[in-house]
């Protein structure tokens, strides 16, 4: 049993801490005995995603994130539409998530074009939202993390939110919604990383990828007691 | 009328920083604001006639201080500076009063102030001290919840740099991010770098993957770590430039690295006596600043072998007859040097790592997942025993378990009094990791625990 996960960009969107993310989904699926092949594509790289059962989108930095439009227009933006719409099993993180939107509109009114992905769109806010955050999910209970973003985030259409913020600002600051849910695209402001302390958003993410190729899948439990103590110790500390 | 309002700023500065000192409370930034609340351009007024040379960049600023004080001439080097590494304006602005009377003369004659700057601070310290030589280290991720990205803290150097025109500037040659910013000043450049190989033969993502001139891919013929080496980008041309003052090569061990210099067209060997591959980086920056300075390099570089680590930085404690080094580690590329060094350690130890989310670490610890702690485990002892300490202890525990560590030789530590207990109990060597509230915590529990009596004084200037 395998399962085959990408990581797009390492190479330009590759903020603190995004490799959290990819170092939990492996060792979760290794503790199980279920093999993860790991690969990576970068900027200027062609491969259709179609071979890979998860697709991972970090966060970048304003000057990285001008440098990869060109190459989503070569054709790597539609690649990534067409994986979402067919099903495939994304974790889009800030930068990530913003791209998997329509677009970003600069505080000059300017639009920069992203995929179209999901629907939700971007605008530039004044003042950057910056700090610890928490969001209460129905789907994967409590999530922690931390939020770092100038961008405020609008859902629209079929996307819903990941969760209702309890603390920090989420999306946009203003409609106390954080992250989105398409299909089997999950996206958050979240770094942090979002994944280790969050062991049941992780799971969740791990089974959707693996039912949509095996079918009904039941994963395993571990003991994550030290995931849950690092969750509940700052969400003590937070007075939620 | 001046002489007055000195007179009161001095005072006042003087006068709480004593006061902070009574009640057991080191520090330099509350006098240091006071004092620059009352005098603006205090600073200034305090540096007049003195050469100053300023100390920039993400890591190594007080080690590469430290090392640059020892190397001045003899009856130099009680010169100011900052030696607690507070290196805000107001910290800076304390250490300048504190070495002068309440009407602001100094004590003892001085020539020249070594001061380690932030880099967001560098326009303001670079406008009020018109310095000799600004040297930028390198330019790394860290606290990007307090700077934003990569390429504004490299913004903030660059409009210090330019406002201080005259300045000699030392830039990291090996480090693009650095070494392009001296096409974009009108200072006199020197370059210095390491021309070999560190031996670290650990390799991962890069800060500044892409070229700031034209976006195509750096290249590198030759990487010493992280990105610094002797990068070049075939798109566009860019290089690193070649260096005024270089490492041609280094033998490091547990105590420090010989290594061979080329200044000019002088060879000759030295030892620098702290260790960890990233001294070699400092002790060459800080040669680049003295041989800016007129100083003969040969002779200055035997100094190196007397630099001893300043507080927290490598430095050695004992207790129980046990061996205790408190190592500071606060962004992944400085996390990766201390594990790099750690992986050294063959024989069974104890590891403590700290980690605090206070305002002065920055309260975003998500670095802690960048730096090579697979790296670390899988060349870890089966004997060792690990103990994570910490507002964030449990933060340190999961990045520990998903390195691969076995949970069951990982403790969390509650506390000051388990820290102590845990510290006295052990067998073999201990190695402290810490970031830097965690860092000056745990240097003030080292302290009492061993009954050195008030070392405030050598910490906070």
């Amino acid at each position: 049993m395998e399962l085959k996960m990408c990581h797009i960009y390492p190479d330009l969107l590759n903020l603190y801490g995004d490799r959290g993310n990819t170092v939990c989904m492996e060792k979760r699926l290794q503790w199980r005995g279920i093999e993860c092949l790991f690969a990576e594509v970068k900027y200027g790289d062609s491969d259709p995603l179609s071979d890979y059962d998860l697709i991972f989108i970090g966060g970048g930095q304003d000057f990285e994130q001008k440098l990869l439009m060109e190459d989503l227009q070569r054709g790597k933006g539609n690649n990534i539409k067409a994986a979402a719409e067919d099903g495939k099993t994304f974790l889009a993180i800030c930068g990530g998530y913003q791209l998997l939107g329509h677009y970003y509109q600069m505080s000059d009114g300017t639009k920069c074009e992203y995929i179209g992905a999901i629907d939700v769109f971007t605008v530039a806010g004044e003042k950057r939202m910056i700090g610890n955050t928490a969001c209460i999910s129905e789907e994967a209970g409590t999530i922690v993390g931390f939020e770092n973003h100038a961008g405020k985030t609008f859902l629209s259409g079929t996307v819903r939110s990941l969760g209702t913020v309890l603390k920090g600002s989420g999306n946009n600051g203003e409609d106390g919604r954080e992250g989105a849910r398409y299909k089997n695209v999950f996206a958050t402001y979240y770094h942090g990383p979002v994944l280790p302390k969050n062991p049941e958003l992780c799971d969740l993410i791990l089974k959707t990828a693996l039912e949509r190729k095996y079918g009904f899948f039941e994963l395993q439990p571990l003991d994550d007691s030290a995931e849950n103590a690092a969750k509940e110790g700052l969400l003590r500390s937070w007075k939620l | 009328m001046k002489n007055l309002r000195l007179f009161f700023t001095c005072a006042a500065c003087k006068i709480i920083h004593y006061v902070l000192r009574l009640l057991g409370r080191g520090g330099t930034a509350l006098p240091g604001s006071v004092a620059l609340r009352l005098y603006p351009g205090i600073i200034e007024e305090l540096s007049k006639g003195l050469v100053c040379i300023v100390v920039s960049g993400t890591n190594g600023k007080t080690t590469t201080s430290s090392m640059i004080r020892n190397m001045l001439p003899e009856q130099e080097r009680s010169c100011i500076s900052n030696r607690s590494g507070a290196n805000m304006t107001n910290g800076i602005a304390a250490s300048f009063i504190l070495e002068t009377d309440f009407f602001g003369r100094r004590k003892k004659e001085k020539k020249y102030a070594v001061v380690e700057c932030d880099e967001a601070f560098l326009f303001d310290i670079s406008r009020a001290l018109r310095p000799e030589i600004i040297l930028v280290a390198n330019i790394f991720r860290d606290q990007l919840d307090r700077y934003g990205e990569v390429s504004h803290i490299r913004d903030l150097l660059r409009k210090g740099i330019k406002a201080a025109p005259e300045a000699t500037v030392c830039l990291n040659g090996d480090c693009p991010l650095t070494a392009t910013l001296g096409e974009e000043i009108p200072n006199k450049v020197l370059y210095f770098g390491v021309s070999t190989d560190l031996a670290s033969g650990r390799e991962k993502s890069s800060d500044v993957p892409r070229c700031l001139r034209c976006g195509g891919m750096y290249e590198y013929r030759k990487r010493t770590f992280s990105h610094l080496g002797d990068w070049y980008c075939p798109a566009c041309g860019a290089r690193r430039p070649l260096p005024d003052v270089s490492v041609t090569a280094a033998f490091p061990d547990k105590e420090g690295t010989d290594i061979s210099f080329l200044c000019g067209d002088i060879e000759f060997d030295a030892r620098v006596s702290v260790p960890g591959t990233y001294n070699i980086y400092n002790a060459v920056s800080a040669l680049s600043v003295l041989y800016a300075l007129g100083a003969d390099p040969s002779k200055t570089a035997e100094r190196l072998g007397e630099c001893r680590p300043p507080f927290g930085r490598m430095e050695e404690f004992e207790l129980n007859g046990n061996a205790i080094k408190l190592m500071l580690a606060k962004n992944p590329e400085g996390m990766d040097r201390i594990l790099e060094y750690l992986s050294m350690e063959k024989d069974p130890a104890m590891f403590v790592f700290a980690l605090n989310d206070n305002y002065n670490d920055g309260t975003d610890i998500s670095w802690i997942w960048d730096a090579d702690f697979e790296g670390f485990a899988s060349e870890s002892n089966k004997d060792n025993r690990y103990f994570t300490f910490g507002t964030r202890k449990r933060d340190m525990l999961l990045r520990l378990k998903y390195a691969g560590l076995d949970t069951e030789k990982i403790k969390l530590l509650d506390g000051e009094n388990d820290l102590t207990v845990a510290l006295s109990e052990s067998e073999t060597k201990v190695y402290i990791a810490a970031n830097y509230t965690s860092m000056l915590n745990i240097w003030d529990i080292l302290n009492t625990t061993k009954g050195r009596g008030d070392r405030t004084k050598e910490k906070w200037n």
